[in-house]
């Protein structure tokens, strides 16, 4: 089905509205893929995660276990529940704000000039060069988080189980 | 479907922190004190113990950045402490372990060449034979008492104590002490406990200068 407003007057196209579920779904995917690397990578060294966390300085020093052992757990959740589609929207104002604390985060330390790796997907967030990269963290985080935004507010997914569980909050 | 959201996120920070915890090596750390010398920061100290300067280097010995500063401020260094305006404190963090366990149990190794009394040696063999890929499985047990032997160590409680992993526990310690302190990078030079540049750490003339400035205040 062919919906009348996939043409616009003049040459500009607009993606048609039936495609529109299926953005949704790409952008639940790849949410949920970088969610599951980030997660995956921060796994391995739970003193190095401390680590990273205590490098930005930012945390009180009670709160930087739980937050560091706890986050790649919390990625790994989102991952799930974006990849089956349980909860989308909410999972993915979820994820918008996680991704808003990390550039938060990130230009805190630019800001404060220290010198830090993100430890985004795992390692210690020790830099031992000059090649810290604020910007591209950020531009990478910016753009997930359109993602996350157009999930979270566009129409909702193919391919997910929120269909069966609970269509009528979808 | 909100409350699927935060019940997921809660049980997923209280697994977290269960689970990581248990997996913790600085939660669980066996720690033994060296025998040798033990720095203000833990590390191992060379030198003149009543010298009015600490010059203390956080350093990895899978750091190439550590091993440049290595080349480039050693003659400075045992000028220094030589002629007794300082003492050389060397502690050795486990930064750069990703997966593996190269910093760690070099670092540890370092320590056991302190008890040998044989700590510059050794250091400077670590340094020098450096690899140059960092977690490349280079630092084997066997090359560590390789090590050992170039830097002249025959005692073989040295190799005991390496393959034993004697002070693997020391170093998580300090390397959690050092990260709870505000180092983040290696390496980090502090004289008097005062972080200097990098740059200054490198050039022999700032660097003497720092020590003199930092003895004349003390």
């Amino acid at each position: 089905m062919r919906a009348p407003d996939t043409l616009t007057a003049g040459t500009r196209r607009r993606i048609p509205r039936s495609w529109w579920p299926w953005c949704s779904t790409a952008g639940r995917l790849v949410l949920a893929g970088v969610w599951a690397w980030a997660g995956v990578a921060k796994l391995g060294d739970p003193d190095a995660s401390v680590r990273a966390v205590r490098a930005y300085d930012i945390l009180p020093e009670t709160f930087v276990k739980p937050f560091a052992w706890g986050l790649p757990f919390v990625e790994l959740a989102l991952a799930v529940l974006l990849l089956l589609g349980i909860a989308t929207r909410p999972a993915a104002w979820a994820s918008a704000a996680l991704l808003l604390v990390f550039i938060g985060a990130t230009v805190s330390v630019w800001a404060r000039g220290l010198q830090i790796d993100c430890g985004c997907f795992g390692g210690g967030g020790q830099s031992s060069a000059d090649a810290t990269s604020y910007l591209r963290d950020i531009g990478r985080d910016g753009l997930l988080l359109c993602v996350a935004l157009l999930v979270a507010a566009g129409a909702p997914s193919r391919l997910a189980l929120d269909n069966v569980l609970s269509p009528e909050e979808r | 479907m909100w409350w699927v959201v935060g019940g997921v996120i809660v049980a997923a920070i209280v697994v977290g922190v269960i689970v990581q915890q248990s997996r913790s090596s600085t939660e669980s750390a066996k720690v033994v004190r060296p025998a040798s010398a033990v720095g203000p920061n833990g590390g191992v100290l060379v030198g003149d113990a009543n010298a009015p300067v600490t010059i203390t280097e956080y350093g990895d010995f899978q750091c190439p950045v550590c091993a440049q500063l290595h080349r480039l401020w050693q003659p400075t260094l045992e000028q220094l402490v030589q002629q007794g305006k300082a003492k050389f404190e060397f502690v050795g963090l486990e930064y750069l372990d990703q997966g593996g366990t190269e910093s760690l149990r070099s670092a540890a190794a370092a320590v056991c060449a302190a008890d040998a009394e044989k700590f510059v040696d050794y250091y400077n063999e670590l340094y020098t034979g450096q690899s140059r890929t960092e977690n490349s499985g280079f630092l084997t047990d066997a090359r560590l008492l390789g090590f050992g032997r170039s830097a002249g160590i025959t005692d073989p409680t040295f190799a005991r104590c390496v393959s034993s992993r004697k002070y693997t526990g020391w170093v998580t310690k300090n390397t959690d002490a050092a990260s709870r302190r505000g180092v983040t990078g290696t390496p980090t030079v502090l004289v008097n406990d005062k972080v200097i540049s990098n740059s200054v750490a490198a050039d022999p003339e700032r660097l003497t200068d720092a020590v003199n400035q930092a003895a004349g205040q003390g």
